[in-house]
């Protein structure tokens, strides 16, 4: 039985703006128009996130989606997989190509932005880890609209693929609810397949469990947490530089506050004693902001802002009057996410920012350039990534390869397989 | 398959004007170099279709090589050339420039040092071995004796080891993810970076390829036809791996096949290839190939046979 797949539910977060979706109980299949109002030529960022949970069986674990739309650019497109001990990806551009993503714990993440729209067949499947019955699944898609001269923005959702169920769409403190198919009956979808591996019964396949998310503070934070790297001299504030300048690189595409949770994890990871500062009117520009106060055995505050220039400041280490004042400071990660929400400080769904330095000494990577540009590694692997990237980039699929090789998937507009060169 | 695609290309482009080589479908007959190993992949029937004359490239194998392996082949030349003296060159290509898409032309590194003199023999025929050969992307060449004009080019594949590529057939199902386990002998790569790569798809499909070189005028007016299918691909010009190239080659597989990266530190590893339940149970063709900073470091093909 080949049942659900993938789930494209977008959320508005227009200031000040209302919208409407119709219809409310779409089939699969069929286009859901999502419409609303805004200031003209405003962006309207839209956001989708959902779970659902793979079983395992015998081990393992696979999930089949077929025909996924990702929405227009700018996009963002991200999953995180809970429970596994490997996680192999593959995406259909007329043959299947296939990699291997890292696992860190027992958590996979694959993050990319700016994916071009189109369809897509994804194949996810591994090894669950010992014990685990389901595999979690979280899904979070992200596009941004703009509002036309009279303020209005509209757009069109194809629910193909998209898993039966109830999904709520929140704006402003509003919510609504639209129910996809039905639910109750949990029948097959329409192009995805969620498929037990059973060696014994070949194709034994079963429905998965599509939950409907709240649209705030519902990712999780996965556990063990904090990690225990290489511990720094925390009292060394050139120490403290070089280990933020290490990991710079790998949250240029997260915001403030993933950032933050960001900074605030490998800190902590590497024995400092990092808390986060947080104001809801930040130097009264009426927008909120948070930063990391870290503290060192002599007592000394040391604030830090890893994303100073998104608020006009030029100093990672901030002296300004700005962040003398806070509304409150939470002491972790726990209490910023009980606080703001984990949606907001989720910056493990981004898939880059898994792959920090830890057994290396940073020193390895940036000792005497702190505030370098990334170096472009011209090592053979990535050239041969580039060629590939080159390659295959108008099939469909970008291999994104960093510095310290992680792979992953951009998944990019599928051409049609059959093709004449003249 | 790329590189042998490209390397075959790039071997015409070295002979310059086949017509000058007198080649005959014979492999016997024709100026013809045969490399003689074990460790032997498929190459595409190429036909050679000059001003005058058409023929097929008798060889539907490529021998690969293993680096500080002796390389033994043989020249078989006209009747013409019997009793005269040849040169067998080498040209070794600087693997990174062959990959690289914003050059347009080869760096290529002529080894003097290797260029022999040999004579042939009352048929037009001699052996000749290479050693010590360090690993890379070469082009063997033969002219005659004053090195005026080229009567035979061949591809040569060297490298850094002989991989090993296990496939469980107990496993070797449609629908299930195909697990090849590569391995690097010796370990002694471990802690460099490597890219282990796989792909597979029908045999019968595999060997559908066929590749057109037709020239009136030497290489400069070349053109290069790939055929698959119903497909076909024209390479212009010269014959770099051009992303776009390449992606249309990619274009062309059938929806039966698949292919797997994985980079790794470790010697061995495991790739898994998607299989879809539709695809038709039969012989496939498995390719991997092992790529580190130094290069090539191996490439296999063996034969996988599919079952429901």
């Amino acid at each position: 039985m080949k049942i659900n797949i993938i789930l494209i539910i977008f959320m508005l977060i227009p200031v000040g703006s209302a919208f409407d979706i119709s219809p409310t109980n779409p089939c699969p299949g069929d286009n859901v128009i999502l419409t609303g109002t805004a200031n003209p030529g405003e962006p309207v960022r839209l956001i989708s996130s959902f779970e659902m949970d793979i079983p395992v069986v015998n081990g393992k674990y696979e999930y089949v989606a077929k025909n996924v739309e990702i929405p227009q650019k700018p996009n963002k497109f991200a999953f995180t997989v809970g429970n596994v001990k490997e996680l192999n990806l593959g995406v259909k551009i007329g043959m299947w190509l296939s990699m291997p993503v890292e696992i860190i714990g027992r958590t996979a993440s694959i993050s990319r932005s700016d994916v071009p729209p189109g369809r897509y067949s994804l194949k996810m499947f591994g090894e669950a880890v010992e014990g685990a019955t389901f595999v979690p699944i979280r899904v979070k898609v992200e596009t941004i609209s703009h509002a036309d001269q009279n303020g209005k923005y509209r757009l069109c959702i194809d629910t193909t693929g998209i898993p039966e169920g109830k999904y709520k769409i929140q704006c402003l403190g509003k919510t609504k609810m639209i129910t996809i198919g039905s639910p109750a009956e949990k029948t097959s979808g329409a192009h995805s397949s969620n498929k037990l591996i059973d060696k014994d019964a070949h194709q034994s396949t079963k429905s998965n469990d599509v939950k409907p998310v709240e649209l705030a503070g519902e990712i999780d934070i996965f556990e063990p947490y904090y990690e225990h790297h290489k511990k720094a001299d925390v009292n060394n504030i050139n120490d403290l530089i070089r280990y933020i300048s290490s990991i710079r690189n790998k949250a240029i595409n997260m915001d403030a506050f993933e950032r933050a949770a960001f900074y605030e994890y490998y800190l902590e990871s590497c024995g400092f004693n990092a808390s986060f500062a947080y104001v809801e009117d930040f130097a009264n520009c009426s927008k909120d902001h948070i930063w990391l106060l870290v503290k060192t055995r002599k007592t000394e505050v040391i604030k830090v802002d890893p994303s100073y220039w998104d608020v006009g400041k030029t100093s990672l280490l901030p002296l300004e009057d700005d962040y003398s004042n806070y509304d409150c400071e939470l002491v972790d990660i726990y209490a910023a996410c009980d606080l703001l929400g984990s949606e907001r400080m989720a910056w493990w769904s981004d898939g880059m920012s898994f792959s920090v330095p830890k057994e290396k000494s940073i020193y390895e990577y940036e000792e005497n350039d702190i505030f370098a540009e990334p170096v472009q590694n011209q090592s053979f692997i990535n050239k041969i990534y580039d060629q590939l990237n080159q390659t295959i980039h108008s099939l469909g699929l970008n291999i994104v390869f960093n510095g310290t090789f992680r792979i992953h998937l951009e998944l990019a507009r599928v051409r049609d397989s059959t093709y004449s060169y003249r | 398959m790329f590189i042998c695609i490209f390397l075959l290309c790039v071997s015409v482009a070295t002979a310059q004007d086949f017509d000058n080589m007198s080649h005959a479908s014979d492999p016997w007959e024709g100026n013809w170099i045969e490399l003689i190993g074990s460790n032997l992949v498929r190459v595409p029937m190429v036909s050679l279709n000059g001003s005058e004359t058409i023929c097929i490239h008798p060889h539907n194998y490529q021998s690969i090589c293993a680096k500080n392996q002796t390389i033994y082949g043989n020249f078989y030349g006209t009747n013409q050339l019997a009793n005269t003296t040849i040169k067998v060159n080498m040209i070794k290509l600087n693997f990174m420039n062959f990959l690289d898409t914003s050059n347009s032309s080869y760096e290529l590194t002529k080894l003097k040092d290797k260029a022999a003199t040999l004579k042939l023999n009352d048929t037009g025929d001699a052996p000749f071995a290479f050693i010590n050969m360090s690993n890379g992307i070469y082009i063997l060449y033969i002219t005659d004796e004053n090195a005026t004009y080229v009567l035979s080019a061949s591809p040569l594949l060297i490298t850094e080891k002989d991989i090993v590529i296990y496939v469980s057939q107990q496993d070797a199902r449609v629908g299930d993810p195909l697990a090849v386990n590569v391995r690097v002998p010796n370990g002694s790569l471990e802690r460099e970076d490597i890219l282990y790569g796989a792909i597979i798809l029908p045999l019968a499909d595999y060997e559908n390829i066929n590749m057109t070189v037709i020239t009136n005028d030497g290489f400069q007016d070349a053109k290069f036809t790939i055929n698959w299918g119903g497909n076909s691909l024209e390479i212009f010009e010269n014959s770099k791996i051009y992303s776009a190239i390449l992606m249309n080659l990619l274009i062309m597989f059938p929806a039966n096949s698949a292919a797997a990266l994985q980079e790794s530190t470790k010697p061995v590893d495991d790739l898994y290839l998607i299989t879809d339940f539709d695809w038709e149970p039969g012989t496939y063709i498995l390719i991997c190939g092992v790529l580190s900073e130094k290069g090539l470091v191996g490439l296999k093909e063996v034969k996988i046979k599919l079952v429901k």
